[in-house]
């Protein structure tokens, strides 16, 4: 389960934003790991510090962010002990990642194509006419048709579904070793979603790539992660293996998720709805952020420290009284 | 009598294909060069017929792009339709212009509750006067206790304290603005409530809450709903029937529990295939889309609009455009070779 080798180690990651109003607390002694060719999903409601987290991982956090605690390890190098330029280097090379928006991540006034070679350029040795002929494999890869075409198209001229698929195509030109995907598929139609989400699974599998997929949806998560993490309000409440945590929710958020999804059989009546909202990150917080929303409370569960249990085959629960 | 009667609903929008704007719809939808300068027409909405009872739901269900929204708009008389009758209460409203349907006494009776509950409030309203317009506009009522009064009650009717009613939009969480969109809607007592995605910007905690809300209401005032969605599976919980939109056709309409569990157009089959789903067992076969869809400008009106990506298609679906025909169960389907497998598309092997 958990090798001597991961490939991402997150470990005790805390991280605060000052902001005028005060000090946020994104982030709390989050921790995890991710072995190579494995992908893990991120579930939690907005807010709950999915980007935040993956944008640490990236080292592109905000001016305001701060690291208060914890390190980052990925391929067994520690990030946060690398200058900027060493990580500019990572990023888009071993480090890849795409977003929510592909639209506004592309950019509207360069051609596809160019886009292409600009970080084919950067990143590998190919030159000169290498260069078209990679870009123009790629663009195969992620089966965009006519790609001779498309090459020249700028992203306002293709869908938001093909503009993943070249979000996806540079993502993966260097063949990285980590690709986090940032809502890949938000906004676009199931029927796009179900082929972005193929194309993404099949060149992990490919490259034996790691993914990390944050999302709002568990169905999508459920489909095509192997590892399912989830976070609520800048905590990491559960941690199992996709099977275990959809089958035996340990934690009571999580079995709040699950019962809030929309599926093919529960009846309206039967939908859990999770009362209250996510804390203010600026005041003062309890040990679990959950308490206020949770049935299950007792007064114990706003004493520090929150136990983290073990529960066997890597399934981790952060909840001192647990399904 | 149906509540709300379509018939043969059109509406097409014109298109400059000369200019800047031009080219840029001709290199969109991948029109060639020699039909550029023509002028041309995107069929948003193409003969479109179906009707809604009073107090029922009916859910309307497409890829973006289909028309459903245009559709939607359509019969909250947001717009004017090309051509075909729009009666409601048996009075046809498709004629009256947008422009004068606001001020008539109808308005009232169809309201909208828009996708965006961010962008659909005046950002300079208060919770009190985003609630209270639509009464003075069209309600007849005058400032005072009276008024207060009803904002109140509508407040209480969706779950919002009364503390909100002085806040501003970017004061409001997601839920709380979902919640102001829907009291504003049926402050007038509408007969029939056209619901545009209105969950699909919330988060699911939220959005159980709010489909739970509409659910209630719809029990209590009364109202019909047209439900506009990409879910199926959201659709289901709130719908009785089901119409499946491909661009700017309804391809299959029928009871939601009949369509989910068998479906027979390819493109109905293609989308409950697509859905992911938390339970293995809920799975179905995957049948993935290839090919893109076909361009809405000036359609032919032989070809089905689904050939380019339908994976049971034949030369005679390029000849011949299919209608919408009756099967078992009340269900219609427009396709020549509907899917004849029972069951939900034959059940995915469970993914172990």
């Amino acid at each position: 389960m958990e090798s001597r080798n991961p490939l991402l180690v997150v470990e005790d990651l805390s991280l605060e934003f000052r902001t005028r109003t005060g000090v946020v607390k994104a982030l709390e002694n989050v921790s995890f790991q991710i072995e190579k060719g494995q992908t893990v999903g991120v579930v939690g409601e907005s807010g709950s510090g999915k980007s935040v987290m993956s944008y640490a991982i990236m080292g592109i956090s905000d001016p305001a962010a701060r690291i208060t605690s914890g390190r980052i390890v990925f391929g067994g190098i520690s990030l946060f002990e690398k200058s900027q330029q060493e990580l500019q280097e990572m990023r888009g090379r071993e480090l890849s990642m795409i977003f929510q928006s592909p639209r506004t991540a592309l950019n509207p006034i360069r051609t596809i194509g160019r886009q292409l070679e600009d970080v084919i350029y950067r990143h590998s040795s190919f030159r000169g006419r290498q260069i078209r002929a990679r870009a123009l494999d790629l663009l195969n890869q992620v089966r965009i048709p006519d790609p001779e075409k498309r090459y020249r198209a700028y992203p306002f001229e293709l869908s938001g579904g093909m503009c993943q698929r070249v979000m996806i195509a540079i993502a993966i030109s260097s063949n990285p070793w980590l690709l986090i995907a940032d809502e890949p598929v938000t906004g676009l139609d199931v029927t796009t979603q179900a082929v972005i989400m193929d194309l993404i699974q099949d060149a992990a599998r490919e490259r034996n790539m790691g993914t990390i997929l944050i999302t709002h949806d568990l169905g999508l998560a459920a489909e095509y992660c192997d590892k399912i993490i989830v976070m609520h309000s800048g905590h990491v409440v559960e941690v199992a293996d996709t099977e275990h945590l959809f089958m035996r929710p340990r934690h009571p958020y999580t079995a709040k998720l699950i019962g809030a999804t929309p599926n093919a059989s529960r009846d309206l009546a039967e939908l859990s709805s999770i009362p209250g909202n996510l804390p203010d990150l600026r005041a003062e917080l309890p040990a679990c952020r959950y308490s206020e929303r949770c049935e299950r409370f007792a007064r114990d569960c706003l004493e520090s420290p929150l136990p983290r249990l073990g529960t066997g085959a890597g399934h981790l629960v952060a909840c001192r009284y647990p399904l | 009598m149906a509540l709300l009667q379509i018939v043969d609903l059109m509406k097409k929008f014109p298109i400059r294909r000369s200019g800047a704007a031009g080219r840029v719809w001709n290199s969109l939808r991948g029109v060639g060069a020699e039909e550029r300068g023509e002028a041309g027409y995107l069929h948003a909405v193409d003969g479109v017929t179906f009707s809604i009872q009073a107090g029922e739901s009916v859910g309307l269900v497409g890829e973006s792009g289909c028309g459903k929204s245009t559709l939607a708009r359509l019969i909250a008389r947001l717009l004017d339709p090309t051509s075909g009758a729009i009666a409601f209460e048996g009075r046809n409203i498709g004629g009256i212009p947008a422009g004068r349907f606001i001020q008539g006494e109808m308005r009232r009776k169809i309201q909208m509750v828009f996708q965006d509950p961010t962008e659909s409030l005046n950002p300079g309203f208060t919770t009190f006067r985003a609630i209270a317009d639509p009464l003075l506009r069209l309600g007849g009522m005058r400032r005072g206790p009276g008024l207060r009064m009803r904002v109140e009650e509508l407040c209480e009717l969706v779950g919002l304290a009364p503390e909100f009613l002085g806040r501003y939009p970017h004061q409001l969480s997601g839920g709380q603005k979902a919640r102001v969109g829907i009291a504003r809607a049926i402050a007038l007592d509408p007969s029939l409530l056209v619901l545009d995605e209105p969950t699909s910007a919330l988060d699911v905690s939220v959005q159980a809450v709010i489909l739970h809300l509409l659910e209630d209401l719809k029990n209590r005032l009364g109202m019909s709903y047209l439900f506009v969605s990409h879910d199926l599976n959201v659709v289901r919980l709130l719908c009785q029937r089901v119409l499946v939109m491909y661009l700017g056709k309804i391809v299959e309409a029928g009871p939601t529990g009949e369509i989910l569990r068998r479906p027979r157009h390819p493109y109905t089959r293609a989308l409950l295939s697509a859905i992911p789903a938390i339970d293995t067992t809920e799975r179905s076969e995957r049948v993935r889309l290839t090919g893109e869809p076909m361009s809405p400008v000036d359609p032919s009106p032989q070809v089905c609009r689904f050939y380019s990506r339908c994976p049971q298609r034949e030369e005679r679906c390029r000849q011949e455009m299919p209608v919408l025909a009756p099967y078992p169960g009340g269900v219609e389907t427009a396709c020549h070779f509907p899917l004849e497998k029972q069951g939900n598309a034959g059940t995915r092997t469970a993914v172990s």
